[in-house]
């Protein structure tokens, strides 16, 4: 069931098994678009996006590490990892313990292999999210969840791939105005569904509501669940701009974000009130 | 979103002319050079394996 071919220009990616024929149910593309877009997409997704999304990557890794969690011996998986840039992050966090990432992406996997590289509790393979192999003490998924074909599939094989006691945390962006009523991404949600219709919508409709009991049935139990609102502000809409602007205002807590901006590098503290910037090399 | 984010998907199933016709639209409320600030909220989810 399991082998595609992706050929490009540059490269010959081989899928993993079973990717070719899963389904695309709810989602806009089938799996084997969503890998080769995800593939050419990997450098500037890294690069542009992953520092935007810096804010709710803190927020999972300090969930991920804290104390109230007994974790069980063992490895950590972290599912549809992109360029892996959690991977280290991850590692440093839980000392001790192997980082596995995977993503269906072999663009991704690509990327991700460099932050790998001379880190021997670091791997990261080519593999569909839908049906993780092995078993490990915890999961760390930021953004990964809402592009998959079958949610509660998804968070059900996610359970049973940890062990007892294992905890999972996972970041989602939610379906229509759960992500926002106003602002760009509603606005562009818009345009495409006057565009395409139906066919514009990226997910069954109530698939979130349907999580919790998917987790119970495999055995097991949501700590919490709730919302987490950040701020995202690009500097510019021109394209070649837009590729360089990115800046995190956090609403709670004291995380900081960077962001780079024309050869600056912007340090933007708590409640987004205080700015360090410097000039890189 | 559409060049290195998760709508380039779209690019390739829909083609870039598709979506490069919506770029008009997509700007016409915005300011040509102003921030575009947003606040978009995610869902974090915690869950344990108990059995």
């Amino acid at each position: 069931m399991r082998l595609k071919l992706l050929l490009t220009s540059a490269r010959v990616w081989q899928f993993p098994r079973g990717m070719a024929s899963m389904t695309s149910k709810g989602t806009l593309a089938p799996a084997s678009i969503l890998a080769e877009s995800w593939s050419i997409a990997a450098e500037g997704y890294d690069e542009i996006f992953v520092p935007r999304f810096k804010p709710w990557t803190d927020n999972a890794l300090a969930l991920l590490g804290s104390t109230e969690f007994k974790l069980p011996a063992g490895d950590v998986l972290v599912p549809t990892c992109g360029p892996g840039h959690e991977l280290p992050l991850v590692a440093e966090l839980l000392k001790n313990r192997n980082v596995r990432g995977t993503d269906l992406a072999p663009g991704m996997i690509d990327v991700a292999q460099k932050r790998c590289e001379g880190n021997p509790r670091l791997s990261c393979a080519v593999e569909d999210a839908m049906a993780p192999s092995g078993e490990y003490a915890a999961l760390f998924s930021v953004f990964g969840l809402q592009q998959l074909p079958d949610h509660a599939q998804a968070i059900q094989a996610w359970t049973r791939c940890l062990k007892i006691g294992g905890v999972a945390v996972v970041i989602y962006w939610p379906m229509g105005t759960g992500v926002e009523k106003r602002g760009p991404w509603a606005h562009w949600g818009r345009l495409l569904r006057a565009a395409l219709g139906d066919g514009a919508r990226r997910g069954v409709q109530g698939w979130e509501d349907a999580l919790p009991s998917a987790i119970e049935s495999a055995g097991g139990e949501v700590l919490f669940s709730h919302p987490l609102k950040y701020r995202i502000e690009c500097r510019a809409l021109r394209r070649n701009q837009l590729q360089r602007a990115t800046r995190h205002r956090r609403d709670v807590g004291t995380v900081i974000a960077s962001a780079r901006w024309r050869g600056t590098y912007w340090f933007i503290c708590a409640q987004g009130r205080t700015r360090h910037s410097c000039s890189m090399p | 979103m559409t060049e290195c984010g998760p709508w380039h998907a779209l690019r390739l199933k829909k083609g870039d002319d598709f979506v490069d016709g919506l770029r008009d639209d997509f700007l016409a409320p915005y300011a040509v050079d102003a921030p575009l600030v947003h606040d978009p909220t995610a869902r974090v989810l915690v869950f344990r394996r108990k059995s």
